[in-house]
């Protein structure tokens, strides 16, 4: 019995640590997006926080895929991929807006 | 606890102390509307207000050198959530004495006039008057507070920089001269030669901000 305990605790502290590091990640998640809203309270501004918002998100969550070492059929990695095909299209439409306001003005 | 939940409490402490600050420094800031008339046509090139908490500047409408009067703001610009600014800098030319100014005026908050506008928390309506030889006045409005000068000052005229003569390309004094008066109506520059436009606003301070600004 007690072999059995001395071998699971490194993987139940492993999964402890995963659990609380997604709670975390949850809480920053949240916090960054609060933050970018005070950062940017111009209505002109506020266009650029999708953008800015899923560049720091892709960035923390690919800390917790890299550091836990996620297999790429997880859900983790799907999130990751999630997060930066949503940046792609953000960062896009940024650009593409911006260059149809530069066109307007000229 | 490892390293990366470290990491993130770290990052929670973090993003959790610059929020408050954040919101602490959104308390401070406030709506005002800015408006500007002159009493001789002039050619603006910058007019804005600023505060030294932050990079933001209170704009104006400028004014129209073709289509002025004493009194007579043509439009409020509305600055929204901007800090109460503690400055005020005006650039421009004057077509009737053909001179240069370029100015940083500061708003003093130990003055009593202006310190109660600072601490009031209804909206404050800026107006300045630009008059002949430099003369600028700055009123503030507000509907409990009515309308008061809290600002009046003579500017010195000043020889403008290469910068300042920037127009569509580099030109000398007198080049930007010409280019600036071929801006100008006909009529207002045979006004200008009949010196039609020589009046005294050093001692006016009076400025009756039309109701229908405060709805």
């Amino acid at each position: 019995m007690d072999k059995i305990s001395e071998r699971n605790s490194p993987e139940l502290d492993n999964a402890r640590e995963k659990q609380r590091s997604l709670f975390l990640l949850i809480a920053l998640y949240t916090l960054v997006f609060f933050l970018l809203v005070l950062l940017f309270p111009k209505e002109n501004d506020m266009l650029y926080i999708p953008a800015y918002y899923f560049a720091v998100v892709t960035v923390l969550q690919s800390s917790y895929v890299i550091y836990y070492k996620f297999p790429f059929k997880s859900w983790p990695v799907a999130v990751l991929i999630l997060f930066v095909i949503l940046l792609i299209l953000f960062v896009a439409f940024s650009i593409y807006i911006t260059g149809l306001a530069a066109a307007y003005q000229h | 606890m490892n390293i990366l939940n470290k990491i993130y409490t770290a990052l929670i402490i973090l993003l959790l102390t610059s929020s408050i600050f954040l919101v602490y420094r959104s308390n401070q800031k406030i709506n005002y509307r800015a408006g500007c008339f002159s009493a001789v046509p002039i050619h603006t090139r910058q007019v804005f207000f600023t505060d030294t908490r932050s990079t933001e500047y209170g704009n104006f409408y400028e004014a129209d050198p073709n289509y002025f009067a004493w009194g007579q703001v043509d439009q409020y610009f509305d600055n929204n959530r901007i800090d109460v600014p503690d400055s005020l800098h005006i650039e421009y030319f004057s077509y009737t004495d053909s001179v240069f100014y370029n100015s940083t005026l500061s708003l003093d908050r130990t003055d009593s006039t202006w310190g109660k506008y600072v601490k009031t928390k209804e909206q404050l309506i800026f107006t300045l008057g630009i008059a002949d030889k430099g003369i600028i006045k700055l009123w503030c409005s507000t509907p409990i507070l009515g309308t008061q000068l809290i600002l009046a000052e003579q500017l010195p005229a000043v020889a403008p920089k290469p910068e300042d003569l920037y127009y569509r390309e580099p030109l000398s004094k007198a080049q930007y001269i010409t280019e600036m008066f071929s801006l100008l109506d006909d009529s207002i520059k045979n006004n200008i030669d009949k010196q039609l436009y020589l009046k005294n606003y050093k001692d006016s301070s009076d400025y009756k901000l039309p109701e229908y600004i405060f709805n």
